[in-house]
């Protein structure tokens, strides 16, 4: 965070103490009365004001009479007093202060107050956030990053949900640098670990708790301390794996594998997945007090074939530092058609691949192009179109699937100039089936020539 | 009613002074050795403070 200039309005010494500690790595001045605080907020230019009620032995709360003047500079005023009743409380609202807090916090209020400050100041820069940081010109898009920026200086657990590639890891790592948290962004993908694996991953060892600990390691969780710890795939979480996190998330202690001495570590969860959540619970795949320790607040992201407006300005971005690009007219209406199943991870991957060709980019080439970025090894991505599953119902399941392979094979064949040995091979398919596939439908007789 | 009053000020020096005395405390363990000196000599100033306010406590109680 960059250095604010802050003008705190205190009277008592050891209060101011605890100030400047807290405010360290900022600018701060110190009024301890009326005159001086007025002086100084008339005189200086502060960010943000931290303003107590009382200021002397029998003050009658002046504090509250500086709250206009520092309203009308633009001031952030923020009252941290010992009298919260609500005839103060509301008084100070209503003289101008933005937040009230009660004295006897400061460890914890400062920081989300400074993060709170920041954040403000980032909603006022947002048009630069959805060109640069997560890009988008999705009205709906924009609307939920901002809206989960609310809650990124707050304790509160958030649930990012969307297909593969729409930016759910790079939206965590927003909210983690929008919150405040001192610690690290530690990033741990559920699925990619086995049972044992993950709960070691999560929880670290000690040496020798299994085959193969040959040292103490520490896990993600001790590595998330004062941060932020993001769960991928947490959909993929066993429900013995649940158990045991729960508790840690509960009670922020746990035990690493092979060590009965507990530990703890004050980590933010921010989760992600993208299956249903609902459908998960009702299968009793994931338990419902899990699910409520981690969903605090949800946002969905829209796959990119529902923000067609952000495909041309992602591209912009992936080829920013390198070669600049030029589509046809044809290319781009194609490009603005496609499903892209993959979602910014498959558009980033048919960058890299088109990015090698010449001149201005044809409809042929990114044809070529979007057949190989399409990651169809992941068995999540769907396969499936409308028009497809309209064919399906029409037609029935194998009617559809064989004019499937037909327009697969043909096409295959075109791009290989008939030549049916490449196609074969490329489609991983027998000679039977292409002789028997290009007879129903090709109008040749079908015959191996 | 000027007891209350009177009462009422001294309450809110005590909460005031004691949030401030429980804000120090826990930032001890980060200070340095010169911070903590002074830190410590702020604490106890405002540990008399808050013995001086109990016992006009005490007497308003009479």
């Amino acid at each position: 965070m960059h250095k604010l200039k802050i003008l705190v309005i205190e009277d008592d010494k050891l209060a101011q103490a605890v100030m400047a500690k807290h405010l360290v790595a900022h600018s701060v001045d110190f009024a301890d009365n009326k005159t001086a605080a007025l002086k100084l907020i008339k005189n200086g230019s502060y960010n943000l004001y931290f303003v107590d009620l009382k200021l002397g032995k029998d003050d009658d709360f002046s504090g509250l009479t500086l709250l206009p003047s520092i309203k009308e500079r633009g001031g952030y005023a923020v009252v941290m007093s010992s009298s919260d009743d609500e005839e103060t409380v509301n008084k100070a609202y209503a003289f101008g202060c933005r937040d009230f807090y009660v004295k006897g916090n400061e460890s914890e209020n400062v920081a989300l107050i400074l993060a709170k400050y920041k954040h403000g100041n980032t909603l006022k820069n947002a048009e630069d956030i959805f060109s640069t940081e997560f890009i988008t010109r999705d009205t709906e898009t924009r609307q939920a990053v901002l809206d989960a920026f609310k809650y990124a200086p707050t304790g509160i657990p958030l649930l990012l949900l969307g297909p593969s590639g729409t930016g759910k890891t790079r939206l965590a790592r927003l909210l983690h640098e929008r919150s405040g948290r001192e610690g690290a962004f530690v990033a741990i993908n559920c699925s990619a670990y086995t049972e044992d694996l993950l709960e070691a991953e999560l929880f670290g060892y000690r040496k020798g708790a299994f085959t193969g600990a040959q040292e103490n390691r520490k896990g993600k969780l001790a590595q998330a301390d004062r941060g932020t710890l993001f769960l991928d795939e947490i959909g993929s979480m066993s429900h013995n794996m649940q158990t045991k996190l729960l508790k840690a998330i509960e009670e922020r202690v746990f035990y690493p594998v092979g060590s009965d001495k507990p530990e703890h570590s004050d980590f933010r969860i921010i989760s992600a997945t993208l299956e249903n959540l609902q459908k998960l619970i009702s299968n009793g795949k994931l338990r419902f007090d899990f699910f409520q320790r981690i969903h605090g607040y949800t946002v969905s992201l829209k796959p990119l074939c529902q923000r067609k407006d952000d495909i041309f300005p992602l591209i912009a971005s992936l080829t920013k530092t390198g070669k600049r690009m030029s589509f046809s007219a044809d290319a781009k209406a194609f490009l603005l058609e496609h499903k892209w199943p993959g979602n910014i991870r498959e558009l980033k991957k048919f960058v890299e691949l088109v990015s090698a060709s010449e001149g201005v980019i044809t409809l042929a080439t990114v044809q070529k192009y979007l057949v190989q970025a399409v990651s169809c090894e992941d068995e999540r991505v769907s396969l499936l179109t409308d028009t497809q599953y309209a064919c399906a119902l029409k037609l029935g399941l194998s009617e559809t699937l064989d004019r499937m392979a037909w327009e697969i094979i043909s096409r295959n064949l075109q791009e290989n100039d008939g030549n049916k040995t490449r196609t074969m091979d490329q489609l991983k398919i027998s000679t039977r089936a292409l002789y028997s596939t290009i007879k129903k439908y090709g109008g040749e007789d079908g015959s191996e020539n | 009613m000027e007891v209350k009053i009177e009462a009422g000020k001294l309450l809110h020096d005590l909460e005031s002074k004691t949030a401030s005395l429980k804000g120090a405390v826990k930032l001890l363990r980060e200070c340095q050795p010169d911070e903590r000196r002074e830190m410590l000599t702020l604490m106890k100033t405002a540990a008399q403070e808050i013995s001086s306010c109990l016992t006009e406590l005490e007497k308003l109680d009479g």
